[in-house]
């Protein structure tokens, strides 16, 4: 398992070399230039020359970008923002602990609220509980967080003033941005986990279980939720992953200093090193993230973990298995 | 399970109708004091303790820098060189006790004794001309935006120095504000140093605390120099940043901030439907909103005919009224009306047949229509005047194209020549805080500048720099007047709309006079203005 993952991990390497190359040929292409959007209109040649040598944008493509990937190899250094001036790896490490708290936050929701909603949707089938909650779910999907943000900021903030409206001063901060976030993931979760748990309870090992008389709770609980559980975590994952790339909306009605608003706010200005360190950022936790959701996989389903097991242990295994025999 | 979906039940029925009580008519508590505004301590001299104001930049006090910058922060931490009175639009200095023009292009300074910074550093006119030269040190965009540059510039002793000008711009001193930084300490600490979040000033607060894209706090001092003249009434500003200006006017309904700006769809609600607690107050720019003419980029416009026609073939009070709604504000010269330069030079009747005409005379038809392009930046604002515009076009022969294209791609082609930018709507972000002809239509007379905003008119251009180079107020109202009908009757620059601004304040925190006081020309706050005891008389 162990080396799986060290595997898995070296691989990420070239993914993010790979990434780092794309987002940094891309920022370099498109239309555009940060020298003339910090400059503004009417600079002369003297001050554009003088300009874009300060920020490295007089050299050609590829010294760009030998020299940022070398920076970013050796020293982590994803560079200065062209318009704060400060290191983009400062922001990106105070900026991740906010986005951080309100995607750790919603994940939480969204699997204590989706996949109960889920399962009880898929043992209920047809009944009330299943076309509400499915219902629900098509609902939460239907509404862009752009739509309900401020339709719950005007209810909850301004009419009622019952929850603030901007940052995160307090706890009652977090109760809107993070159920905007997770509204979305709480959908997908009911509906995957629904469809993956009737699957699940329609195998033979399932009536199996029942035929032998076993309680329907521990049917659910124990022999079933396991394997429905499989889909239900890539999905989780993936969902976090994106969160914590910065879920920009959220991030930009609430009023959250986070890497939603940071990459935001290089996009607009043509801040290179904003866009190519926060999307090398998001890469990161993606792939980091892909290695968590495969390690659960062994945790929930013992035949995962069996192919991952090392050639010594399969061995041991083997021989155990004959010598009951 | 029975019980469970009751209680389901219950919970949507409770959920649907606080919403639906929420959403009702009634409006929240006037009565409740504003959040954003702590009383202060009896016997702290303090009026309030602390106000938070929303805004839509974070404070940046490296002024010229970025394209953005927020003034009133500014001016609660710095003294400006020069500032224009908001009511008589009289230049004043509250750190120099003496200026004046030896000749039309020597202007002496000298400064007050007493001016100290944050850090104990005495002012001296050394930290006067820095203030001036590091923009041009730093390549920060004032020097191209207007000049600031002096050919030579002497320091006659430690409070006094004289600036020598190839050509003065009359706008020195009420365009840019010029802050007053301290020399050694700005040198030590560098331009990229992160100390500039809490920098030296000699104004009457000093940052305490800064977070970048969140908020920054502002206590007042203790030793600030001129405090025996006005005491300070408020001890802390925070100024909360929000990157959604919606959420920042919601929270000025809730009463969480205590002023913000307005932005134009919410500034239409509150004229609908009023605001309970607060009020908006509508402020001059100091500057007009113009239709140009790129004439590097299209000969079209070197014909009087043409430009007649789009003057008279477009309804350009109703042009503005649909790009601008409520905000719209009739211009009636090249200048705004509360400008010491306004002349009423009237504006133009609309006559579609008379344009015809004209378009005709200049060898334009229906099969054969004129063909304008223009390149700008895809927003609300800009997407409705090139449809506006498209749609009046069609009227009159001309078939008119646009772009629309992100900020860094449209100032791209706005400095390419030949990059089919062939007209534009056009208006400066800052102008002037006394509304001065040549900051509204601030490259008209310059070749070097965006390559749809020079007028190639030989008349023009002298008569511009006549009014640019002018040091006395007189001369420069006389010749600025003349501009304005000359730019009138030759169709050089059409203007559509004074350029307005909405402030909304918490009425249980400030007074309307208090605020018309404290908001000054292009769009810039005073804050230290309105901290000072004699701001609340």
């Amino acid at each position: 398992m162990a080396k799986y993952i060290i595997k898995r991990i070296l691989w990420a390497i070239p993914v993010l070399l790979g990434v780092l190359i794309i987002v940094f040929t891309i920022t370099y292409l498109t239309p555009g230039d940060p020298v003339q959007t910090i400059l503004g209109n009417g600079y002369t040649p003297e001050k554009y020359a003088k300009k874009a040598a300060e920020l490295g944008l007089d050299k050609g493509y590829l010294a760009q970008l030998g020299s940022y990937i070398w920076n970013v190899v050796t020293r982590f250094d994803f560079g200065k923002s062209y318009m704060t001036n400060i290191p983009v790896i400062t922001e990106l490490t105070t900026r991740m602990g906010t986005t951080f708290s309100i995607a750790f936050l919603s994940i939480i929701v969204t699997i204590l609220i989706g996949i109960p909603c889920g399962i009880i949707a898929a043992i209920k089938q047809y009944s009330a509980l299943d076309y509400g909650f499915t219902s629900f779910a098509l609902i939460c999907s239907a509404i862009p967080s752009f739509v309900i943000a401020p339709v719950l900021l005007v209810v909850f903030g301004v009419k009622l003033r019952w929850l603030p409206l901007s940052g995160l001063d307090e706890w009652k901060s977090y109760i809107l941005p993070v159920f905007v976030n997770a509204l979305g993931g709480i959908a997908l979760l009911t509906r995957m986990t629904r469809t993956s748990m009737l699957e699940t309870i329609r195998q033979d090992y399932i009536r199996t279980a029942r035929a032998k008389g076993l309680r329907e709770s521990v049917i659910i609980w124990k022999h079933a939720m396991k394997n429905t559980m499989i889909p239900v975590i890539t999905v989780t994952g993936s969902w976090l992953a994106m969160l914590m790339g910065g879920a920009l909306i959220v991030e930009l009605i609430f009023s959250i200093p986070g890497l939603g608003t940071y990459l935001y706010g290089g996009i607009s200005n043509r801040d290179y090193p904003i866009i190519n360190g926060s999307v090398i950022l998001t890469a990161f936790i993606v792939c980091m993230m892909s290695i968590v959701v495969d390690i659960l996989y062994a945790v929930v389903d013992p035949r995962i973990k069996a192919q991952f097991s090392s050639g010594k242990k399969k061995k041991k295994s083997v021989q155990a298995a004959k010598e009951a025999a | 399970m029975k019980k469970l979906r009751t209680l389901v039940c219950l919970l949507l029925v409770v959920l649907m109708v606080l919403a639906l009580g929420a959403c009702g008519s009634k409006k929240s508590d006037d009565a409740e004091i504003s959040k954003a505004a702590v009383p202060g301590k009896e016997g702290s001299g303090y009026k309030y303790d602390s106000v938070t104001i929303g805004c839509s930049i974070m404070p940046n006090f490296i002024t010229g820098t970025t394209p953005a910058e927020n003034d009133g922060a500014c001016s609660l931490v710095f003294d400006e060189v020069f500032k224009v009175d908001p009511v008589t639009k009289e230049v004043k200095s509250e750190i120099l006790e003496d200026w004046h023009f030896e000749d039309d292009t020597t202007l002496v300074m000298k400064l007050k004794d007493n001016v100290y910074f944050s850090n104990g550093d005495k002012a001296t006119a050394e930290d006067v001309l820095f203030s001036y030269s590091s923009h041009v040190d730093r390549s920060s965009a004032y020097i191209w935006e207007f000049n600031i540059l002096y050919d030579e510039c002497e320091i006659v002793d430690e409070l006094t120095l004289k600036m020598k000008f190839s050509t003065f711009y009359s706008a020195f001193f009420s365009s840019y504000i010029i802050y007053l930084y301290d020399k050694s300490w700005a040198e030590s600490v560098g331009w990229d140093s992160l100390d500039w979040q809490k920098p030296v000033g000699t104004g009457p607060y000093v940052v305490s605390d800064y977070k970048i894209d969140d908020h920054a706090t502002f206590t007042a001092r203790d030793d600030y120099w001129n405090k025996d003249k006005d005491p300070v009434t408020i001890r802390e500003w925070v100024l909360k940043y929000y990157k959604d200006t919606s959420t920042m006017e919601m929270d000025l309904e809730a009463g969480n901030i205590a002023m913000c700006q307005f932005s134009a769809s919410e500034y239409e609600r509150f004229q609908k439907d009023g605001g309970k607690g607060y009020d908006v107050l509508t402020g001059s720019a100091g500057v007009n909103h113009f239709f140009q003419m790129g004439f590097l980029e299209n000969d079209c416009w070197y014909d009087k005919n043409i430009r007649e026609a789009f003057a008279v073939g477009i309804p350009w009070d109703e042009f503005g009224q649909v790009v601008l709604g409520v905000t719209w504000k009739q211009a009636t010269s090249s200048v705004p009306s509360d400008s010491p330069e306004y002349k009423n030079v009237g504006t133009y009747k609309y006559d579609l047949e008379k344009a015809k005409q004209l378009m005709t005379a200049a060898g334009y038809s229906e099969e054969k229509p004129l063909e304008i392009h223009t390149v700008t930046m895809e927003s609300p604002y800009f997407s409705k005047c090139c449809e506006a515009f498209e749609y009046y076009c069609n009227q009159m022969y001309v078939k008119f194209t646009f772009d629309l294209k992100d900020i860094a791609a449209t100032i791209n082609d706005w400095n390419t020549p030949g990059s089919g930018v062939e007209c534009g709507f056009y208006y400066d972000n800052f102008g002037s805080q006394d509304g001065q002809y040549v900051r509204g239509l601030d490259w008209a007379a310059n070749p070097n500048g965006s390559n749809w905003t020079f007028i190639d008119d030989e008349y023009y251009d002298n008569l511009y720099l006549e009014v640019a180079a002018s040091t006395d107020l007189q001369t420069r109202i006389a010749k600025s007047q003349e501009l304005q009908q000359y730019t009138y009757d030759e169709f050089l620059a059409i203007p559509y709309s004074e350029m307005t601004f909405q402030v909304g304040y918490r009425t249980d925190v400030f007074g309307k006079a208090q605020m018309e006081r404290a908001v000054m020309n292009s769009e810039y706050w005073n804050l230290a203005n309105m901290s000072y005891a004699s701001a609340w008389n």
